[in-house]
């Protein structure tokens, strides 16, 4: 039985060479499988989808520095039922056309200013800045041992209605602001 | 060892009862195992898979975000189920994402694709995969590995508490088997033992008590009348068997007594006939002393006084003289025959033919005259008295000679035949014969058929030949009508 069941096992181990010709993702590649990801962990009110066919838009602001890791990554996924959008935007714009906005490095000056346009707006925030999170944004992407990790900025999210799930906080690298149940 | 059907009903009935309950039991205790084995194993696989589920949940935020550290401190948890052996999350690549005691496993590798939802047992663990899922799609799974411990021990206590259950259900079934072959076993031995008691003693007022109103019952209560039955028509037969041994007894003494009788009534008559036979003997002796005196007184009469007599005297003389004869030849022939009852006899072989012959020759020197035709067997011989066989011959050869005296053309015959595997001598003539009504009255003495004017005689002659041929053990008799001759046939002892 034993030779058996260890036949089996080798024929079935993926093949090694394979394995070796799947390229290591970048960060980028990372980045945006986190962003998706972000939003699996994360519950928008209903306000912030004014049809039941209104897709889930994510923007991005400033230089996109995922290439198109992003549109691969998004490839045949949909947010509770809803397909998925990309947009490009130079400017912050006070509209609920997007759900999630990605804030891209050109664009971190003035982010707190920024953030104000958005204030009331279930938007899940996002930028790869050091002072994101205390500038009021929400979900901040970090470099810690050549890896890709995150900060959450709890109050912030909790301020418009959006609510990253326990697990998520659970994996974040830090939570900014008090959880209130 | 005895075959099982020698032994006594009793041991097999248990051995049947016993054997039943135990394969009954074994089958069911079987079934209850198989049964139980196969629970624990998807209890076991039940159990496994809930733990991957909630393991799978609880590390999906993880894996999303590349955290394998802290998915190692949640596998960690898994500790504290002592089963679980071994665990490990894998990416959609199937590159080890966190891992928890992997090392120590014989056989970590699963051979099954990760993503699928499945089990396994592997050697002496319970492999179970269950996959992390995130928007819909499978970007991991968990593999948890436990041991068969807990299939296993409570396996084995169940077979603890099978084997008891078992044992005591054995021990119960003893018991009642025991309890049960009673009622079958003991009056069936008890009929064995009447049966055989019945057989030994051949009493059959032995009678068994009726247990039981089934087939049993029937057996001893038809047994019991079977018995009665027998006891009565053996005591019938006893009855009978001494009352016929009676009528035996009796008949049996009877003959004793009816023996006794002829035996003693034998002696007196052998007596008798001895003292006649003796009376005969001297009287014929002392009768010839007289008659002598009478042939010579009768003699000088005549020869002294002859011529003074006339014719009638003289006839009456000469008749005087003749009967005076006749009565010395009647007194000689009486003497032979008392001789021939007396005298023992001298055995030799004896050859008839040549004593006839010369029988025959004295005959014809009497008359010369006569012409008779002959015919003598030649060499006829036989085991006997040789003077007692010749008396014999010549009376048989004298008496032909006589009764064809008056024949133109004699003829006279003496031979052998074999009849019914017998030798029979006789002696045949031509002569006048006689009437067979007398047949059997001509061997007694003094029996005559013919006048003594006619042909002269004793009457003695044929009783002293059917006394010699009876002192040889064998038989006379004879055959004739009148004018056509007769024949003797005679036997001797085979």
């Amino acid at each position: 039985m034993r030779i058996a069941y260890a036949i089996v096992a080798l024929l079935c181990l993926p093949p090694i060479a394979a394995a070796q010709e799947s390229a290591e993702p970048s960060e980028y590649d990372i980045k945006a499988l986190y962003l998706l990801n972000f939003v699996s962990f994360t519950q928008w009110p209903d306000s912030a989808f004014p049809e039941t066919d209104t897709p889930f838009v994510i923007g991005i602001l400033g230089d996109d520095p995922f290439g198109n890791s992003l549109e691969q990554v998004i490839i045949d996924e949909q947010v509770d039922g809803r397909p998925i959008a990309i947009r490009h935007f130079t400017r912050i714009k006070k509209v609920k056309s997007y759900q999630l906005l990605f804030i891209s490095a050109s664009k971190a000056r003035n982010l707190s200013r920024k953030l104000e346009k958005l204030e009331g707006l279930p938007i899940l925030t996002i930028s790869e800045s050091k002072r994101f999170c205390a500038s009021g944004g929400m979900i901040n992407l970090v470099m810690a041992n050549r890896k890709v990790a995150f900060e959450i900025n709890v109050e912030a999210a909790a301020k418009v209605g959006l609510k990253p799930s326990g697990r998520l906080l659970s994996v974040a690298k830090k939570v900014h602001g008090k959880v209130r149940p | 060892m005895i075959a099982f059907r020698d032994r006594p009903i009793r041991i097999k009935l248990i051995l049947s009862l016993m054997s039943t309950s135990a394969v009954v039991l074994i089958l069911a205790a079987s079934a209850f195992f198989i049964e139980a084995y196969s629970t624990f194993r998807e209890d076991a696989i039940r159990n496994l898979r809930t733990q991957a589920a909630i393991t799978a949940d609880s590390t999906e935020s993880l894996l999303s975000f590349n955290d394998s550290e802290s998915a190692t401190d949640t596998l960690a948890v898994l500790k504290a189920d002592p089963h679980i052996i071994a665990a490990a999350i894998y990416d959609a690549d199937q590159r080890l994402f966190a891992k928890y005691g992997l090392d120590e496993l014989a056989h970590p590798i699963s051979s099954i694709p990760s993503t699928e939802d499945t089990h396994l047992f592997s050697g002496d663990h319970l492999e179970t995969i269950y996959p992390i899922r995130l928007r819909g799609k499978t970007i991991g799974s968990v593999h948890l590995y436990s041991d068969l411990e807990q299939i296993n021990s409570r396996l084995i206590r169940y077979l603890w508490i099978g084997s008891l259950v078992l044992l005591g259900a054995m021990l119960l079934a003893y018991w009642l088997a025991i309890y049960f072959q009673r009622l079958i076993a003991v009056p069936i031995q008890q009929l064995a033992a009447a049966a055989q008691k019945v057989s030994s003693d051949e009493n059959y007022t032995i009678r068994v008590a009726v247990a039981s109103n089934d087939e049993i019952g029937t057996l001893v209560k038809t047994f019991n009348n079977m018995l009665f039955k027998i006891g009565l028509s053996d005591s019938s037969l006893r009855s009978e068997i001494s009352e016929r041994q009676r009528a035996e007894a009796l008949v049996h003494k009877l003959n004793d007594e009816l023996e006794e009788r002829v035996h003693s009534r034998t002696l007196e008559l052998e007596t008798a006939v001895k003292e006649l036979e003796s009376f005969s003997y001297s009287v014929s002796h002392d009768l010839r002393a007289p008659l002598r005196g009478i042939d010579g007184w009768s003699l000088a009469l005549m020869e002294d006084y002859g011529d003074k007599l006339d014719a009638t005297g003289q006839d009456y003389i000469a008749r005087v003289r003749s009967e005076a004869q006749r009565m010395g030849l009647l007194i000689s022939d009486l003497l032979q025959l008392s001789r021939l009852t007396q005298t023992s006899m001298k055995m030799s072989s004896v050859n008839l033919s040549a004593i006839a012959q010369s029988l025959v020759a004295r005959l014809q020197e009497t008359d010369p005259e006569r012409d008779v035709e002959w015919d003598i067997a030649p060499d006829l011989k036989t085991d006997g008295d040789a003077g007692l066989l010749e008396a014999a011959l010549m009376n048989l050869l004298d008496n032909a000679w006589k009764f064809t005296g008056k024949r133109a053309s004699a003829k006279i015959e003496f031979g052998r035949m074999i009849k019914d595997g017998q030798s029979v001598y006789f002696v045949r003539d031509n002569g006048v014969g006689f009437d067979p009504v007398f047949a059997t009255k001509l061997f007694s003495a003094f029996q005559r058929m013919h006048k003594q004017s006619e042909f002269p005689g004793t009457g003695i002659g044929l009783a002293n030949v059917q006394r010699i041929i009876n002192r040889h053990g064998g038989r006379i008799w004879a055959e004739s009508a009148p004018d056509k001759g007769a024949t003797f046939f005679f036997t001797f002892r085979k």
